[in-house]
């Protein structure tokens, strides 16, 4: 019974896990569509921000590849690459990327950066929107803040601010081989939800790459029991404990497959 | 027939005088020593017809200080007696001329006064000793009742004091050659009644190293908030900063804890403190003193800028058998030392924590167990042997600390999760003798040691040590014109193994060197008047087994005025050089060089009476070609991790440091009390590029203050009290983060390095002690109610999973720690 209680405390068993509670806004993924890509193609960039008080935000995504210090995206238009919106933003990989890949280097990883801010509380979205002329100090310098943002963090309030950062892959493997994003399907709609109740969440998981996918359970109300579930067989259940006050909680479940793909599970319920 | 009477009738005819037998060395005045004045003093001296000296009386002396020591000496003469015309034993009185010279002068042993219940100086008391191998001294009690005894055989000696209208008083003094006992008797007249203790022993150790501490083992057994060992106690004295959660590291004079020493007899031993700093690796009991040195110590010790802590085990034999059995809270020891024939004795300790035992059961009840508790044991067996000009003594100790948690395989075996160990084995031989005025010390300690660390299934790292330490040492004391010295040569050599292989630690890295560093020293030591001059040199070299070589040359010296006979001035200074590690040489392919400390003290030394003394030191260390770099490798390290941004650059002799500040001491003790307050304000900086600004040192602790009080209460009561307070230690402040969406956690954004201070440290501890005296063994124990006032002070910072608010490590609530010792 003792060990039961220490284990049990240790582990946070037996109710919500605090963390997998958001009580502010925070970047909650990024969803690159497809996650692997050659050079000269596409991808679709996602962000998926939660903001529990609804307070209205704004967010900014830009991107970074290095070969080296500097982030190559710095030789193109800053608009190409640095983007304010809440919804899909498309990027295109640079078709030269292809002579960087050789059999010693076969993936490149680009960086993803979303920061979502309240409105009006970063400075840095006025400056990617208006940017200074290419070429000026001004402009070297925001080139430099956006490759490395942990120069302007430090400037910037701890709530109301959320900054993420994913990568996605860039190489020259044939389509079939190339990693895909997880497809979760939730097989049960969403039951009733009374204060304090506890549901499980199934879900089914066609994930055709990875051999160790997980999912990650996040509410603005009441909390998921484990921070992290692993995916077996196709299949996860996620526990979710309803809060002790009735009202509209946010469902969010990250399923990632360790590889760079993901998706987002995105469910609104009214407790009772 | 005829030949015996010719000769009973030859001797009739010559009467004899009476002729010394046994001659007492008188004590040498301190000022004439001092001065390097020597001098006699013709004496009158009464005979009776045993031979004994009945009365004595000064004809002439060339200084009047040297009277007393004289008389004092003679009266422990034993004569032949004078024989008569008729060959007869009878009294007669003679001339005899003492003289005190520089070049035979006496090694003071015992000191005292003898007084009677009010603390009126009692004349005319005798002294008899009775000491190893049926040594005798008898002394008789001049003026104010002081006296001083000097060339006394270490061993144990029985004390009888007697005096006319007083009870004669017994009590055991163990003389030693490292010390001089300060005895002090107070005898009671025949009508009062009894007190139980009238004789105090007290060691004061004899001055060897300069700007050293010594603390015995008596004074440090019952001092609260220390468990009763000695090496915790030197946390409590200035210029050592408090290390947070209170683990065994001692932070020197703003130095990092990997930059001091400890050495057992002047030789080198690994590690001091079992897991926690819970408690010392060797038994208190087998140690005599301990000497703590903050900085500016001899020539002696090498490769190290920081601090030292040397143990020194006891060289005299047990009276008899003793030994005790002690259970606290935390652990078990066992101790017996036994005196094997007049010569020789041999001693055991054991010590086993039993934390695993009390918590494994209940934390692993009713499954396979996951969980295993620290806990740590150690051993010595000592044999210690007397040669007619010296000791011999051969210790064999093994220390062994283990930590872990295990985890289950999908097979259903257990396997470690996180796993932490540290062990050595060591063989120590030494033999310390006298040859005329110089005393030689050849000593050897050789092992094993190891420590490790596994984490998660397959991650490995590793430090494994085959040490072989030699030293030999010439020392003499100066006397009048002639020089001391003190002249060494030491030598390590070691095979280093290590590995590091964590997840998380970047690429696995290993390697292994062997090397060997013979040093060599010599330390001259010059007396004139009140001046001590002493100069010292030592020389370093590392040399690896490809060859490379690293040098150190360090010059030290110190100067010791002594003002008055109760102020004492020294002016230190001197260079101080560290080898780099191993892993440091092979990662910058031996291109990484010593790092070094310049030093610098001023000192003063005040008695203020016999119980009161104050002592006052500033000092300011320049740390010079600190190496720098590789922050975020793996490394073994006995505290809490490091935080902030890291440097993570190649090994680099580019740091420097600044390091200032003054200590003070105020000691009073009496025959019932020991306490001092120790105070000690520093500053330490470091600049780790010489890009970098200057930032604080991340143990710098501005202010430290410890009080500590322990007084013996009647019917063998004693209590005891220990105040702290420290300034936090810096930290580096986490300013936002950054969510990693692929790791799904968060990573901090930190501000600047070592910018903000912990709050405070303030805690109280009380410690009671209650002993029953039987007719063979003694029954004691203890309380030691640590945190008493149960403040929660915050030892190390630490944040909540998404940096978002602080969550700090907190110290230990109120702790009732407990003792029970049996010993005989």
């Amino acid at each position: 019974m003792v060990r039961s209680l220490f284990l049990l405390s240790l582990l946070g068993c037996g109710g919500p896990n605090e963390e997998t509670l958001v009580s502010e806004l925070r970047v909650m993924a990024v969803v690159v569509e497809p996650p692997e890509v050659a050079p000269g193609e596409s991808v679709q960039i996602t962000p998926v921000v939660l903001d529990p008080a609804a307070e209205g935000f704004e967010t900014l995504v830009w991107t970074c590849t290095r070969l080296g210090p500097e982030c190559l995206e710095n030789e193109l238009p800053l608009e190409v690459w640095a983007t304010v919106t809440t919804g899909t933003t498309a990027r295109t990989i640079p078709a030269e990327l292809s002579a960087a890949l050789s059999e010693d280097l076969q993936e490149i990883p680009v960086s993803t950066w979303v920061l979502s801010c309240e409105v009006g509380l970063c400075p840095l979205f006025e400056a990617v929107q208006d940017p200074p002329e290419a070429g000026t100090d001004a402009y070297l310098a925001l080139l430099a803040d956006l490759a490395d943002p942990t120069r302007w963090m430090d400037s910037l309030p701890q709530t109301g601010v959320s900054l993420g950062t994913k990568s996605f892959i860039v190489s020259q493997r044939p389509v079939e081989e190339r990693n895909e994003n997880p497809v979760p399907v939730l097989t049960e709609p969403l039951p009733e939800v009374g204060q304090e109740s506890r549901i499980v969440l199934h879900f089914e998981v066609e994930d055709q790459q990875s051999e160790t996918p997980a999912a990650y359970g996040y509410a603005t109300g009441g909390g998921f029991e484990f921070t992290a579930y692993d995916v077996e067989a196709g299949a996860v259940d996620l526990a979710w404990v309803a809060p002790a006050e009735a009202g509209n909680v946010l469902l969010r479940v990250v399923f990632a497959d360790g590889l760079g793909g993901n998706a987002v599970w995105e469910g609104d319920v009214s407790v009772e | 027939m005829f030949v015996g009477m010719l000769a009973a009738l030859a001797a009739a005819a010559e009467p004899t005088l009476p002729k010394v037998q046994v001659e007492v060395p008188a004590v040498y005045p301190v000022e004439a020593r001092e001065e390097g004045r020597s001098g006699s003093v013709l004496l009158e001296v009464a005979v009776d017809a045993d031979g004994h000296v009945i009365d004595a009386g000064v004809l002439e002396a060339t200084a009047p200080e040297f009277e007393i020591p004289a008389l004092q000496a003679v009266f422990g003469y034993q004569f032949s007696p004078a024989l008569d015309e008729e060959g007869r034993p009878s009294e007669a009185v003679v001339q005899l001329r003492i003289a005190f010279s520089l070049d035979a002068m006496p090694v003071l042993a015992v000191e005292g006064q003898v007084v009677d219940a009010s603390g009126v100086p009692i004349f005319g008391a005798e002294l008899r000793l009775e000491g190893p191998d049926q040594a005798q001294r008898v002394l008789r009690i001049l003026e104010d009742g002081r006296f001083q005894i000097a060339d006394l055989a270490p061993g144990v000696w029985k004390l009888r004091a007697s005096a006319e209208g007083f009870k004669t008083e017994e009590a055991f003094l163990e003389v030693s050659e490292w010390r001089v006992l300060e005895v002090s008797l107070a005898l009671t007249q025949v009508s009062e009644p009894s007190s139980e203790e009238v004789i105090v022993v007290e060691g004061r150790r004899r001055p060897v190293e300069i700007s050293e501490r010594v603390l015995s083992s008596e004074e440090i057994r019952y001092l609260p908030g220390t468990n009763g060992d000695v090496v915790r106690v030197v946390q409590n004295l200035p210029g050592v900063a408090r290390p947070p959660l209170n683990i065994g590291q001692l932070i020197i004079r703003g130095t990092a804890p990997e930059d001091s020493a400890y050495y057992l007899d002047g030789v080198r031993i690994p590690l001091v403190f079992h897991f926690a700093g819970l408690s010392t690796v060797v038994n208190g009991d087998s140690i005599e003193e301990v000497g703590f040195q903050p900085g500016n110590y001899s020539v002696r010790y090498g490769n190290t800028q920081g601090g030292l802590v040397d143990l020194r085990t006891s060289t005299v034999l047990p009276e008899k058998s003793r030994g005790y059995v002690s259970v606290d809270l935390f652990q078990a020891t066992g101790f017996v030392d036994q005196k094997i024939g007049k010569k020789a004795a041999i001693s055991a300790s054991f010590r086993r924590s039993y934390i695993d035992a009390v918590l494994n059961p209940i934390l692993n009840k009713g499954g396979g167990g996951s969980f295993r508790a620290p806990r740590y044991y150690d051993a010595q067996l000592r044999y210690l042997q007397k040669l007619p000009n010296g000791t011999f003594d051969a210790m064999f100790l093994l220390s062994d600390d283990r930590f872990r948690i295990l985890g289950e395989e999908e097979d259903g075996e257990q396997s470690v999760a996180i796993g932490l160990g540290t062990s050595f084995q060591k063989l120590r031989l030494q033999y310390r003798s006298k040859l005329g005025d110089w005393r030689q010390e050849t000593s050897l300690i050789v092992g094993p040691e190891s420590q490790d660390f596994q984490f998660g299934g397959d991650g490995e790292a590793y430090d494994k040590r085959f040490a072989v330490d030699v030293r030999h040492e010439w020392s003499t004391a100066p006397k009048g014109e002639a020089p001391g010295w003190r002249v060494g040569l030491d030598l390590r050599a070691n095979r280093f193994e290590y590995k590091y292989d964590i997840s998380g630690f970047g690429e696995p890295e290993g390697g292994d060197l062997c090397t060997v560093a013979p040093g060599l020293y010599v330390e001259p030591t010059f007396q004139w008047g009140r001046l001590t001059f002493t100069p010292g040199l030592r020389l370093d070299p590392l040399i690896s087994e490809s060859g490379a070589t690293w040098m150190a040359v360090d010059p030290r010296a110190a100067i010791t005025v002594k003002a008055t006979d109760s102020t004492k001035v020294r002016l230190t200074a001197g260079r101080y050089s560290q080898f780099p590690q191993v892993r440091e040489i092979l990662d910058s392919q031996g291109e990484i060089a010593n790092k070094w400390a310049m030093q610098a003290s001023v000192g003063l030394e005040q008695e203020l009476g016999s119980a009161f003394s104050l002592e006052v030191n500033a000092f300011y260390t320049a740390l010079e070609d600190q190496i720098v770099g590789r922050e975020d490798a793996f490394r073994f390290f006995s505290g809490p991790p490091p935080v902030g941004p890291f440097d993570i650059e190649p090994y680099a002799n580019d740091g420097r440091g600044r390091i200032g500040g003054v200590e003070g001491l105020f000691k009073a003790n009496t025959d019932k009390l020991t306490s001092w307050v120790a105070a000690t304000w520093s500053r330490s900086l470091r600049t780790k590029r010489p890009d970098q600004e200057e930032v604080l040192f991340e143990n710098d602790q501005p202010l430290v203050v410890t009080a500590i009080a322990s007084y013996e209460l009647p019917r063998r009561w004693r209590l005891g009290g220990r105040a702290r307070l420290t300034s936090g230690i810096p930290y580096t402040p986490v300013v936002n983060k950054v969510y990693d969406l692929d790791a799904r956690e968060f990573f901090p954004v930190y501000g600047e390095r070592d910018s903000e201070r912990l709050p405070w440290f303030w805690s109280l501890d009380v410690r009671v002690d209650k002993e029953w005296q039987f007719k063979n063994w003694s029954f004691a124990i203890y309380l030691d109610l640590q945190n008493a006032t149960n403040t929660r002070n915050v030892e190390v910072v630490g944040w909540t999973y998404d940096y978002g608010a602080a969550d700090p490590v907190r110290s230990l609530p109120i702790l009732p720690a407990f003792g029970l010792r049996g010993e005989w």
